[in-house]
């Protein structure tokens, strides 16, 4: 097996990256003089894979929302016990999370790292489902439907994401829905299992106080070797226009949530991170805390400290998004929209470019202190296929021009969207 | 650990920290100050942090300050402002890459640490009190903070147990204080309440980071050795009295999951026991309450319980339908019971000190948890490492974890009620 070492010029940061020949790709950051390890075994499989086909079907195959989700949990309950019970004796923090677009395992630990590896690899792969725990999981995760309805964050995100979007499946709740998690058995949790967990399409991520051949030895012995299944993934076909222009919705708040977003292009690989990088800079141009716009809004009182914006990307989407408290949320639509015109018909600041452009890189660089988001930036970066240092030097390098020539198409006024939370 | 920490005392009630780790890329200033926590008090000191990184006597506006700290390579001002027992703490953090990672060779902490002073020592001042137009924006703000506590359920319902929990106590209150005082602030009320704390308060200086930097801890000790003192010290053990009664509370929402907050309370006054014994009950996903009230019975969705330091009160919050709140109450009961009994084994205690030792250890690995750790433990007195913070932990007995249960008597139940599938109220 050949470790390629990925190194950062710029950061004097490395790691090695290792096609084990089970199918999974191994990606381990050594950092000398951390006390954690940091592990994510993850997979390409999230809330918006309900279509796919593998060279066992002769076409597509549909299947209910909320599937990847209920995985994650029920993967956490072995034939004999409970997963959390092995973690108990390593000492180490476990968890899961399954997002829009992959369902990661992870763990984080000062000690015993090697023994909680071996937990993570082996729980990971072994599945037990029957229709008994099946019922019992669609009980709890109803549950957290409900709860979520209650969480006004989360509502005004997926209000603009349905709003954002027609077809794609971004615009459904990662866990599903009460009808859609219904209609789960223990054979289609086998059947997506055995289509998504297949290590060709896994990536194990590990950073911290850990050692390459240490955790290499402990893969030899634990992987099973997955063969390629030419697994593909697809979607509805999705229109460039929004679904709808505004949801508002009323929950019990002390003062009404918006969120903002502007549709765009989805894009992938390295032109998906040249975008995001360019997004998130005009993002901070256009209304970011040194921006005119950002100051005459909180001068005014029309947003607070909570006003933030994000790039919102994966397989199929690409969105970027502002929100925050406001008791005038339709004003603030309208004051960003106007700035934005003015920006495209008078140009962008050069200057604030360029002070912009190098707090993106301390961010970067600081960011690199961190044992987790070392771990979690080589995951993401394997799944969007590109190296995790990347970033770095696709934001030394942009230019200018580059930011300028985004503007039009990354903020369309024509794709715009406003989700509203707010009282009765 | 290729760890360096040098604590000095400045003056009366004012010390000084420094910690070096190599292996960090960034370095931190955190600026401190405690004094306790007054409903008379708690909006104008949480709003004076927020004042102080708004401007400065050479930054005026809010957007020059900020465009010259991106232009340290994003550099950072952030404020502090949470309760400790019944103190206040409240501060600024501020924040940079190493000198050695910026491209053109630039010395930014240093340029950092003249611009957190000048915001400390120099604020934008108007008449006597903090500049009126930037004082109504972050007061508005404030308010803006406090009306949203309702926002998130699980937080709110923790806020309104906490006002019955420490009933006439001072920990009744949120770090924000309540929306009257935040109405009533004025500029020059708070200027003058800034001008108090300097004064009075227990201040805590540290400077965590990558690379030593002796003219940046000159400047800050300098800065802070030659302001006039009137040290009120603080205490940071006041254990909440017991009630006589236990009282239950239950208030209404349009939610789909309950909120049930029950509060716990002990006179038994050992941290370390009391902190292992509540990670057994509830602070793990193999506890007691994870592993029998949620996951075998599925009686709620989240139950977990945690420890309030220096007022003796464990707090069990749990998500919960409203059929099955009753049943939810008892098995939580039945779970510290079985504490109290004996009813578990030497590997669950076992378990939950290697994770509760792993977390200690966790503390090295970034700037911020390692200043959070040395500062509770210099408010402690201990100034225990991680390390002898877990030997501490080895030497609890099965004894300690059953005396630290037996102690507990339940003080309060609040409830978030919320709709049944109807809409209407549960019944």
């Amino acid at each position: 097996m050949e470790k390629i070492i990925i190194q950062s010029d710029r950061t004097n940061d490395k790691y090695y990256k290792i096609m084990h020949p089970s199918g999974l790709e191994i990606l381990v950051w050594e950092m000398p003089g951390f006390s954690t390890t940091e592990a994510l075994f993850g997979t390409k499989y999230g809330s918006i894979n309900t279509r796919f086909k593998t060279n066992r079907e002769d076409d597509f195959v549909d299947v209910p929302e909320g599937i990847a989700h209920f995985l994650e949990h029920k993967l956490f309950e072995n034939e004999d016990c409970d997963v959390f019970e092995l973690y108990a004796k390593t000492g180490a923090n476990a968890n899961a999370y399954t997002s829009f677009d992959k369902t990661c395992y992870l763990f984080s630990c000062s000690d015993n790292y090697k023994e909680s590896l071996e937990i993570l690899l082996s729980f990971v792969q072994k599945p037990y489902f029957t229709n008994a725990t099946v019922l019992k999981e669609q009980g709890i995760i109803g549950q957290e439907i409900r709860m979520v309805q209650d969480n006004p964050d989360w509502c005004v995100f997926f209000n603009l994401l349905k709003a954002l979007y027609v077809n794609h499946p971004v615009r459904i709740d990662i866990a599903g829905t009460v009808d859609s998690i219904a209609q789960i058995d223990a054979d289609l949790l086998y059947r997506c299992y055995h289509t998504f967990y297949n290590l060709n399409n896994m990536v194990l991520s590990i950073a911290g106080n850990c050692d390459v051949d240490e955790v290499l030895s402990i893969c030899d012995k634990l992987l099973q070797p997955s063969a390629d299944i030419s697994l593909e993934t697809a979607f509805l076909d999705e229109p460039e226009g929004i679904c709808q222009d505004e949801i508002i919705q009323n929950l019990p708040v002390g003062i009404p949530l918006f969120s903002i977003g502007f549709k765009s292009e989805p894009k992938s690989g390295i032109e998906l991170l040249k975008a995001e990088i360019a997004a998130s800079i005009l993002l901070s141009l256009i209304a970011g805390a040194t921006s005119p716009l950002y100051k005459d809004m909180y001068d005014e009182g029309l947003i607070n400290s909570s006003f933030s914006s994000e790039v919102f990307t994966g397989d199929g989407y690409f969105a970027c998004i502002l929100g925050g408290e406001s008791k005038n949320p339709h004003e603030i639509q309208k004051r960003l929209l106007a700035e934005i015109e003015r920006l495209k018909a008078e140009g962008l600041d050069e200057e604030r470019f360029d002070i912009i452009k190098k707090s993106k890189y301390g961010q970067l660089i600081r960011s690199f202190n961190n044992v987790e988001v070392c771990a979690s930036l080589m995951l993401n970066s394997h799944f969007t296929g590109v190296e995790a240092f990347d970033t770095v030097e696709v934001l030394a390098s942009i230019t200018f021009d580059d930011i300028n020539s985004q503007l039009n198409t990354l903020f369309d006024s024509q794709k715009v969207a406003i989700s509203i939370i707010k009282s009765k | 650990m290729a760890l360096s920490l040098d604590r000095i005392k400045l003056s009366d009630g004012i010390e000084f920290t420094s910690i070096i780790d190599e292996k960090f890329k960034s370095n931190y200033i955190f600026i401190r100050l405690i004094t306790k926590l007054d409903k008379n008090t708690a909006s104008e000191n949480a709003i004076i942090p927020n004042l102080l990184v708004t401007t400065s006597s050479k930054y005026k506006t809010r957007t020059e300050l900020t465009t010259k700290l991106s232009s340290l390579y994003g550099s950072n001002l952030s404020t502090i402002n949470h309760k400790l027992a019944d103190n206040q703490v409240v501060g600024i953090s501020a924040s940079c890459i190493c000198d050695d990672y910026t491209l053109n060779g630039e010395k930014i902490t240093s340029e950092l640490a003249d611009i957190l002073l000048d915001c400390l020592f120099n604020p934008c001042i108007e008449e006597n009190g903090f500049a009126n137009k930037d004082f109504l924006l972050r007061k508005q703000e404030l308010i803006d903070s406090i009306d949203a506590e309702i926002n998130e359920k699980r937080i709110y319902a923790l806020i309104r147990a906490n006002s019955t929990i420490y009933k006439n106590e001072p920990s009744a209150i949120t770090a924000y204080g309540n929306r009257e005082g935040a109405v009533s602030l004025t500029p020059q009320k708070t200027y003058s309440a800034y001008n108090k704390l300097l004064e009075t308060a227990q201040i805590d200086i540290m400077f965590v980071g990558g690379c030593e930097n002796k003219e940046v801890c000159a400047k800050l000790k300098s800065a802070f050795s030659g302001i006039k003192r009137s040290y009120i010290k603080n205490t940071f053990v006041n254990l909440s009295p017991k009630k006589d009664k236990v009282e239950n509370i239950t208030e209404s929402m349009d939610v789909n999951q309950c909120k049930m907050v029950m509060a716990y309370k002990t006179d038994y006054d050992n941290l370390y026991v009391n902190r292992l014994m509540t990670s057994m009950l509830g602070g793990t996903a193999f506890s007691k309450l994870f592993t029998n009230v949620r996951e075998k019975l599925s009686l709620c969705y989240y139950c977990a319980a945690g420890f309030v330091e220096g007022k003796g009160v464990v707090i069990v919050d749990s998500g919960v339908e409203y059929a099955n709140i009753e049943l939810a109450k008892k098995e939580i009961q039945n779970q510290i019971n079985a504490l109290a009994n004996g009813d578990f084994t030497d590997d669950e205690m076992k378990n939950a000190v290697l994770n509760i030792a792993d977390n200690y250890k966790s503390n090295y690995d970034t700037c911020s948890d390692l200043s959070s750790w040395c500062f509770i433990q210099a408010i402690r007195g201990d100034n225990y490492t991680p390390e002898q913070a877990i030997d501490a932990l080895k030497k609890i007995t099965r004894e300690d974890i059953i005396t630290s249960a037996s102690s507990l008597s339940l003080d309060t139940v609040y409830i978030m009620k919320g709709l049944d599938n109807n809409g209407e109220e549960a019944q």
